[in-house]
């Protein structure tokens, strides 16, 4: 099981522009870190950082105090689960076909009986049995969220990174997933999604990470980072905030 | 879900019946006519008589070939499909064959690997022309990723300027013809571009297949699930340990390697690479693990079918199976773009 990710001071660069400069974070097992920041401030990019899709240019990501380029893709692919903002689906994959990818990392050959149990009983929890023939094509973006999350669970993963999980999705959707991320962590996952909602990541967050053109602004728990002054600075807008019921209120 | 794959291997199943059962049908079909009795028992007991010749050196090698060589273009055109999210790419349309072709070319005129005799050509060695159709196709892979990655061409620029480049391996084809030969060598090499199954030797026929029993089929199988994988994005292929650059790089080279053999020994056989992975996808949906099979036997079917008709429909004169599966893939082929506006790929 994974108890820990650090990140050190990582820098990365688009061209000549700086995506992430010099970014630090911790989150241990069974806490949910929420990453915010308006767009542009390189959420997404710090999520890929932690999977290893994207190679910093400086700073290191630590999985329980070993580095994640000393080990394989694969190994890495085992132990963290990856959410993507959206998929373009295409050629004419079924959900199931599609949730079996999340299988890979333990595949070698073809999938096993065992695989292939494993993948039914993700479609089971996640209410997604009567759509396992159905192409991709065929969904509405709530029902690609799901099945994007049921990808990555496929794999068993003990940290999971969400980009932005409820921005395409309609209230009760997003009510939803939230939950599910939440029984996630309480079942010792750690995980760590980018977010745009303030309220949200007050709601779900143990701990936020609130970043800025690349730069960290502010980290801690959602009661130290969530203040009025913090967020109308970097976001520009002027925002009430009520505590009792954590809801964030842009003022426009 | 249990059904589904059921009914995807129960439709594998009927079609590897109907390619066997076709065999011994494609056999008997010709302008000499055998019984299908004699055919059965000489497939398992050759006897060296006028018939056996007939049946093994002018039928039942094409028929081979036409397996053989459709399992690789169909297996081939999957591939490329899926690691390129593209519907239209191919060996075909990405000009493989077309650089393959000029390679042989090449190798028939220049470095002599073969003789060309008043419409037959005598190859000296099968391994010249298919190592120089090789190398042609691998530059055109080259220029491929380079379009892909460097100049970060679209789904659609790509095949568009892939056939584009296509038309200049035609030109510098041409360009040869008109220096180096005269009208008798001119008609040769034009009629060996239309692809013809009837040209394959023995000894041709053991490297393809040879070559795509040991690693081309076998690959492009086993790489089922990664083809699934990359069809859900880059990112998403490397957050699950898979290098998509990797994947795409060995399997347009694989490709090439089946594109070029087969170029080599009968010709530019166009469509059956687009087509086959298209039909197979209708009937068993766009997982590989079903699909690639099924794009294979669709692949070998359409060529034999091709093949066959080809031999009989004005029988004694027989058209070029590169001619036929053309003629006959065109329509099929806008039929399913058509339907693929809804369902396939998408940009």
């Amino acid at each position: 099981m994974v108890i820990e990710i650090e990140v050190k001071g990582i820098k990365l660069y688009y061209k000549s522009t700086k995506a992430l400069d010099g970014v630090s974070l911790n989150v241990k097992n069974g806490e949910v870190l929420s990453i915010i920041g308006p767009n542009g401030a390189g959420k997404s990019t710090l999520l890929k950082v932690i999977n290893r899709v994207l190679k910093p240019h400086m700073g290191i990501v630590l999985i329980d105090k070993k580095p994640i380029h000393n080990l394989k893709s694969i190994e890495i692919a085992k132990k963290i689960g990856y959410v993507p903002q959206r998929l373009r689906a295409t050629g004419m994959l079924t959900v199931y076909d599609f949730v079996m990818t999340g299988r890979r990392p333990h595949i070698n050959f073809i999938p096993t009986k065992e695989d292939e149990d494993k993948v039914y009983e993700i479609l089971k929890n996640i209410g997604l049995l009567d759509f396992a023939d159905r192409a991709l094509e065929e969904l509405s973006g709530g029902e690609l969220q799901r099945v994007m999350i049921a990808r990555a669970l496929a794999g068993e993963p003990e940290v999971i990174l969400f980009d932005e999980p409820t921005s395409n999705l309609d209230l009760r959707y997003q009510i939803e997933v939230l939950n599910l991320i939440r029984s996630l962590s309480n079942k010792g996952l750690i995980v760590i999604m980018a977010l745009h909602d303030l309220t949200q990541a007050y709601r779900v967050s143990d701990k936020i990470i609130m970043l800025n053109s690349g730069k960290v602004i502010a980290v801690g728990s959602p009661d130290e980072v969530l203040n009025p002054e913090l967020i109308s600075k970097v976001y520009g807008i002027p925002v009430i905030i009520i505590k009792e019921h954590k809801i964030i209120v842009p003022l426009f | 879900m249990k059904n589904s794959s059921h009914k995807k291997q129960l439709i594998l199943l009927l079609l590897i019946i109907f390619t066997i059962f076709l065999i011994p049908i494609s056999i008997w079909l010709g302008y000499y006519k055998i019984s299908i009795i004699d055919i059965i028992r000489i497939i398992f007991m050759s006897d060296g008589s006028p018939i056996s010749t007939i049946i093994w050196d002018l039928r039942f090698r094409r028929i081979l070939a036409a397996i053989i060589i459709g399992a690789i273009l169909g297996g081939a055109g999957t591939a490329i499909q899926a690691t390129m999210r593209n519907p239209l790419a191919s060996p075909f349309t990405f000009g493989l064959s077309f650089a393959a072709s000029l390679g042989v070319a090449i190798a028939l005129l220049i470095l002599q690997g073969g003789l060309i005799q008043r419409y037959q050509i005598y190859v000296y060695n099968p391994f010249i022309i298919a190592i120089c159709a090789f190398i042609f196709s691998l530059i055109q892979v080259l220029i491929i990723l380079l379009l892909a990655y460097k100049a970060g061409l679209s789904a659609g620029s790509l095949v568009l300027s892939a056939i584009a480049i296509s038309f200049a391996y035609q030109a510098i084809l041409y360009l040869l013809q008109y220096f180096y030969l005269n009208e008798i060598l001119v008609s040769t090499v034009v009629f060996w571009t239309f692809g013809d199954l009837g040209r394959i030797s023995w000894e041709e026929l053991k490297l393809v297949s040879i070559v795509s029993i040991v690693l081309i089929i076998p690959y492009f199988i086993y790489k089922s699930i990664d083809y699934d994988l990359i069809l859900g994005g880059d990112e998403l292929a490397k957050s699950s340990g898979i290098s998509p650059e990797r994947l795409r790089i060995e399997t347009t080279i694989i490709a090439a390697l089946g594109t070029a053999l087969a170029t080599s020994f009968v010709g530019v056989i166009g469509f059956v690479c687009l087509v086959a992975p298209h039909i197979a996808r209708l009937l068993v949906g766009g997982g590989h693990r079903y699909l690639m099979p099924t794009s294979m036997i669709m692949g070998s079917i359409i060529l034999m079918l091709s093949d066959t008709i080809g031999r009989t429909i004005i029988s004694p004169t027989i058209i070029p199976v590169g001619i036929m599966t053309s003629l006959l893939g065109v329509p099929i082929l806008v039929y399913l773009l058509i339907k693929s506006g809804r369902y396939g790929y998408r940009d």
